[in-house]
């Protein structure tokens, strides 16, 4: 629920899903006008997750992420024009377009370059960790990934040493193949790849606080990721979450199957007939129509204000679509700068 | 001169950088000088305690760890132990560290060590042996450093401290208990420098880490024999320092490389490949490239020793060029 936030965090927090969700919009634009170097992915359908946990961190914070780093990029407040620029390969973007989407960064933010080898990230993460430690300072490291990096052997060393010296590091699990391999016959969900049961149950065997949380539910990723951050800071070790999302189209590269989001669904709940067969998304599944949703009924905003944040957030993602087009592409200079003097 | 072992002046320098420096820790437990040469290490833990981090078998782990912490503010040196383990942590090593300086525009500086005792270490059979430097030359971004001389030892860690760049340190196995045979050069060690250790006129002889010394031990052989033999200790393989092995071969017209590594792509082709595009016209006589055959270590002593580019093959080899 996100009554727990304060009105003022609700409304930052919704400009901020609606940031991410415009985003990856104009991200597959730009991928159909063919101005995007390489594949990417997307982050719709999990902006909840980025959002809450950001919410909560401090500007000491490490954050660290993957190949579906552009959602917890703007989370963290990165500038669009310059991560969008990056995404094509421009000189104004936060690395001069050597990194591109798989590596996002915004070091003035602590948000060093993500991994986009799975499960890479997160020894490094660990290691952000202990360097806080060691320093005793008062922050944590947070490190996003998703369910697949659990087949990775990485994974498991990285757990093991993070509980072993109970670093002060969250462990974020975004699975958004929840739905797709959950067996409802069953009665119990098991990811098809992993002879665990649970995705929480390797760390919780390991001695780390684990806890599943809905990928809709902006309040309780934010609570949570408080508490755990809390724990960190307070010696009390490092937390897994498994967080879950549904349906979920971003995997569709460079598709998307949803179509661009009229935020009106929030309060008319009519699906376009074309998107018909996705309707339950509409209806449950997204995070941004469902916190919109949850703070008219807690009459924290009205239509016109939640439409007032799209317009104003559309604006600005417009422009970083200029800026990002407008960019030059990087001197030829450059590709031999940055290592050491050739 | 005074004598000091290489093991020591190394386990000396982390020391001292440590005292100079609180945000060098040491990530593993392995310590620099492996089971024989624990007593030497010793100390150094007992001292510094606290800054280290006694590691489990994780090396995947644990070396992801070390380029977290340098993010973070720390300089982490990683004492791998084996060479042979470094491949355990490949991903990160090659694929993580050596990329974010660069693919961040320059803004994250990665200053981390990870720290190998390498090499044909007598007996280690083929999983304990790996010469895993000539590889590591493969991987852009990352600095591969193989001094041979206890004098180089401290000036070159800090050197690699201070240029903030990932580094990989490559100490033979067998490096520990060696002492220097020439005295050392007039000019502090750089980065990217290799050193004249002994001047000569007839033959160049080119080597690093424990080759290094075989090509000395080598050149005192040769001198008995009446051949002036130039020996260059290359320190650093990346940067390499062609110039001055160019320089040598100029004057010399004749090269000798001595590399554990094995033949193809390998420290013995690179320098060779000098004189095929800078060095072009420099040799009067073909190079001579002593590298281990590309077969897997075997474990019999006699097997070992057969292969291994021995004093004895680099003798033979100067005088074949000489003669």
């Amino acid at each position: 629920m996100i009554s727990v936030l304060s009105k003022d965090e609700c409304l930052e927090a919704l400009r901020k899903m609606l940031m991410i969700r415009r985003f990856e919009e104009a991200c597959i634009d730009a991928a159909h006008e063919n101005k995007v170097p390489g594949h990417f992915h997307v982050y719709i359908g999990q902006e909840a997750t980025g959002v809450g946990v950001m919410s909560t961190l401090d500007r000491g914070d490490y954050v660290h992420s993957t190949h579906r780093n552009h959602g917890h990029l703007i989370a963290r407040g990165a500038d669009p024009n310059k991560a969008l620029a990056e995404i094509l390969g421009k000189a104004g973007g936060y690395a001069g377009g050597k990194a591109g989407t798989l590596h996002g960064c915004a070091p003035d933010l602590n948000f060093p370059l993500s991994s986009g080898i799975v499960a890479g990230i997160l020894p490094i993460a660990v290691g952000t960790a202990y360097g806080l430690r060691v320093r005793k300072l008062p922050n944590v490291s947070v490190v996003f990934f998703g369910d697949g990096a659990m087949e990775e052997g990485a994974a498991y060393e990285a757990l093991n040493l993070a509980a072993l010296w109970k670093l002060p590091i969250l462990f974020v699990c975004e699975n958004n193949t929840a739905e797709v391999d959950r067996r409802p016959g069953g009665g119990q969900y098991h990811a098809p790849n992993m002879s665990i049961i649970e995705l929480t149950d390797l760390p919780r065997i390991m001695g780390i606080t684990t806890q599943i949380v809905d990928g809709l539910d902006l309040g309780a990723v934010w609570t949570a990721a408080r508490d755990a951050r809390n724990r960190a800071v307070n010696g009390e070790g490092p937390t897994f979450f498994e967080v879950r999302t549904h349906t979920w189209p971003g995997g569709q590269w460079p598709t998307l199957i949803t179509g661009r989001t009229d935020i009106s669904h929030a309060w008319t709940n009519e699906v376009p007939a074309q998107y018909e067969k996705n309707a339950n998304w509409f209806k449950r599944n997204d995070p941004v129509l469902s916190v919109a949703r949850e703070m008219l009924k807690l009459g924290i905003a009205s239509n016109a204000e939640i439409e007032g944040i799209d317009m104003r957030v559309r604006t600005e993602i417009d422009s970083a679509v200029k800026f990002a087009n407008d960019s030059p592409f990087p001197s030829l200079e450059s590709a031999l700068e940055n290592v050491w003097p050739h | 001169m005074e004598q000091t072992m290489f093991g020591e002046a190394k386990i000396k320098a982390v020391g001292d950088l440590m005292r100079d420096d609180e945000r060098v820790v040491i990530i593993g437990g392995a310590g620099f000088g492996g089971l024989l040469h624990s007593k030497y290490v010793k100390p150094l833990f007992d001292e510094f305690d606290s800054r280290i981090l006694r590691t489990p078998i994780a090396e995947l782990g644990f070396c992801g760890m070390g380029i977290g912490a340098a993010i973070a503010g720390l300089y982490p040196i990683v004492t791998i132990g084996t060479g042979s383990f470094a491949f355990e942590a490949w991903p990160q090593i090659c694929n993580e560290a050596p990329n974010i300086t660069y693919m961040s525009g320059g803004q994250v500086k990665v200053p981390v060590m990870f720290h190998a005792l390498v090499g044909i270490r007598i007996s280690g059979a083929a999983q304990h042996s790996a010469r895993p430097q000539a590889m590591l030359m493969q991987v852009a971004g990352l600095q591969v450093i193989a001094p041979s001389r206890a004098a180089d030892v401290g000036p070159l860690l800090k050197a690699a401290r201070d240029s903030e760049r990932p580094t990989f340190w490559v100490d033979h196995s067998l490096l520990f208990e060696e002492t220097d045979l020439y005295p050392p050069g007039k000019a502090p060690p750089a980065l990217g420098k290799a050193e004249v250790v002994r001047a000569g006129k007839d033959v160049t002889i080119v080597g690093y880490s424990i080759d290094l010394v075989r090509c000395l031990k080598a050149a005192v052989e040769l001198e008995k024999e009446g051949i002036d033999a130039e020996v260059i200790d290359l320190r650093t393989l990346t940067p390499l320092d062609w110039e001055t092995v160019c320089e040598s071969v100029g004057k010399t017209g004749r090269l000798v490389v001595a590399d554990e590594c094995y033949p193809s792509a390998s420290v013995a082709s690179e320098i060779a490949s000098i004189f095929a595009d800078k060095g072009f016209g420099l040799l009067k006589k073909p190079a001579k490239r002593l590298n281990f055959p590309a077969v897997p270590v075997p474990l019999s002593p006699p097997l070992e020793m057969h292969l291994l580019p021995t004093v004895g093959k680099i003798v033979q080899a100067a005088k074949e060029l000489v003669a």
